[in-house]
């Protein structure tokens, strides 16, 4: 059984038995950046260049618990104190279309409609979920199943764009960015 | 064990209370609770006061002019589960022995923050980065939405029809902030917010409410005593790769347990208020309470067993959708709105012969896990 299907079965007394809970948190943190930020409690954006390897091609970067397998996004931080127990992984491949949404702001804002989805990454390395922006889908909007490839983005750290043939394709909407 | 019973209860109307600030809009729910339960301040023993976004000490600051001579005051957060929550606490409190009787108060005051989709909080790596993508909890639910109809083969009408059903209800109830009834016509007509989510598939934000309950351990002098029959509160669990997110687990857990603790199965039970927020969230919650079977909760809405007047009414009051969502009131006010009906007073929207009810709320936005917090309490007579 996953930590949480143990949960599910068995209850709240033996969900408790799954050892020392991780949280996941990125590897760099920066001050201030160019991003307003209105929101109650802000915390300093988290520098996007800290999500990719200096590989070439980059790679998205993750980490795996050595002990359980489980891949997590963000990487975790290197001052995390649970950063021992974590190894990086790339993220490679072609991931496929989870869910999603577009998204409408409002008529005032001015902004185009974007979409946003989850993005379901298998391989040897162990499955993971991200969620993140999309675009290069079709012009009537992506489709569960879609194939995405993580690509970077200097504002948003990442995006993922469709690999899936499509006849027509929008463009990014990264600069519409909802805030 | 020990009884907690919900002694008497009271709420404002859920609305834009423009100029009122927050002590004068949670005494008018307190005072009205008080004289509904027939006790007198010095009768509390504590007070627990659920709050989101109202700023430190709300509970002291609302009380100050009352006449409680300094009893303990806890400020209780959890979300959107706050006042579930607090009910909660307070719960454990009269068990113990600790007190005899409590007062839980559930107060936000959303118009003065301008509207719109509440942010998530971007205190941590993860909620941050995705923050800056754009989840917000609108995304989220919606998500959940395109999922469900992708696998369910639902119909966006399907979706629409729990904002006409819960609408309606809230023509009926002189607390809630939409009162007027509305058809799947005009709902998949609003505006797009969150594909397939339209306007009036959301709670709306614009709204301020208070709703307060006298909790005791006494039985209190009523012709058909309302009790707490279980009380569960839990927390998510970090995401999986390969989640379902249809599968609503935190509040499937919570119910679960509450469900155990009561002795009671879902089919013992005559009125339910959930967590409407968006519409998909009332249809995973039929599954999720065990109100129906996985996948069916589309045929469960269309059999009209949730429509006042069916099986199980759900939302009589108008959920979320109507009523409106003022975060720390909500668990609170579905409180009181079970009170109502198990005493047999809501009046307009009576749930005719309601023995047990069961309230749920679930919320608060982290990225990682499907909710903070889920609530469930089953109440009865």
């Amino acid at each position: 059984l996953s930590r949480r299907a143990a949960a599910t079965k068995l209850g709240p007394i033996d969900s408790n038995k799954d050892g020392p809970r991780t949280r996941n948190s990125m590897s760099k943190e920066t001050g201030a950046t160019s991003v307003p930020n209105k929101a109650p409690n802000s915390a300093p954006h988290t520098s996007t260049a800290a999500l990719w390897s200096g590989s070439q091609p980059a790679r998205l970067l993750t980490s795996r618990h050595i002990g359980t397998g489980e891949r997590v996004f963000p990487p975790v931080a290197s001052h995390s104190p649970l950063a021992a127990f974590f190894e990086s992984v790339d993220l490679s491949g072609i991931g496929s279309l989870y869910s999603f949404t577009m998204i409408h702001p409002s008529p005032k804002s001015g902004l185009a409609p974007y979409a946003l989805g989850y993005v379901d990454f298998a391989g040897c390395d162990g499955p993971v979920r991200l969620f993140g922006r999309l675009h290069g889908h079709a012009a009537d909007g992506p489709r569960i199943g879609d194939r995405y490839e993580a690509v970077a983005d200097d504002e948003l750290g990442y995006t993922f764009r469709a690999t899936s043939p499509t006849t027509t394709t929008t463009t990014t909407t990264t600069t519409t960015d909802n805030r | 064990m020990q009884n907690t019973y919900l002694s008497g209860g009271a709420m404002t109307p859920f609305g834009r209370h423009s100029g009122v600030m927050a002590p004068e809009l949670a005494q008018r729910a307190i005072l009205d609770a008080m004289r509904d339960a027939g006790v007198e301040p010095r009768d509390i023993q504590a007070i627990y006061c659920a709050n989101v976004l109202g700023g430190m000490i709300l509970g002291q600051l609302i009380v100050r002019d009352l006449d409680f001579a300094g009893i303990p005051v806890y400020n209780v957060e959890n979300a959107c589960a706050s006042g579930a929550t607090a009910v909660h606490l307070a719960r454990h409190a009269l068990m113990a022995g600790q007190y005899d009787t409590v007062l839980v108060i559930g107060i936000e005051q959303l118009t003065a923050l301008g509207g719109g989709t509440i942010p998530l909080q971007r205190n941590d790596h993860k909620t941050d980065l995705y923050a800056r993508s754009g989840m917000v909890l609108p995304a989220v639910y919606a998500m959940r939405g395109t999922r469900f109809l992708h696998e369910r083969g639902a119909k966006p009408e399907d979706l629409a029809e729990v904002a006409v059903k819960n609408r309606y209800n809230g023509t009926l109830n002189p607390y809630a902030q939409q009162r007027t009834p509305t058809t799947v016509e005009e709902v998949l007509a609003s505006r797009m917010i969150a594909s397939p989510l339209t306007l009036l598939q959301c709670c709306p934000s614009q709204v301020d409410g208070a709703a307060a309950l006298v909790l005791s351990s006494r039985k209190p002098d009523r012709p058909t005593p309302v009790r707490v029959l279980s009380s569960v509160v839990v927390s998510g669990i970090r995401e999986q790769a390969d989640d379902d997110i249809l599968d609503a687990e935190i509040t499937a857990r919570a119910a679960r347990q509450a469900y155990e603790q009561a002795g009671v199965s879902p089919s013992d039970v005559d009125v339910v208020e959930l967590h409407d927020a968006f519409t998909i969230a009332e249809l995973l919650y039929y599954e999720a309470l065990g109100l129906a079977a996985p996948g069916d909760a589309v045929p469960l809405l269309r059999s009209g067993a949730t429509a006042l007047g069916g099986r199980v009414p759900v939302n009589p009051s108008g959920g979320l959708l109507a009523k409106g969502h003022p975060l720390g009131a909500t668990g609170v006010a579905q409180m009181v709105e079970l009170l109502w009906q198990l005493e047999g007073r809501a009046e307009g929207r009576q749930v005719e012969g309601a023995r047990i009810g069961l309230t749920q709320c679930t919320g608060g936005g982290i990225a990682g896990v499907d909710h903070a917090a889920s609530s469930v309490h089953l109440l009865g007579v």
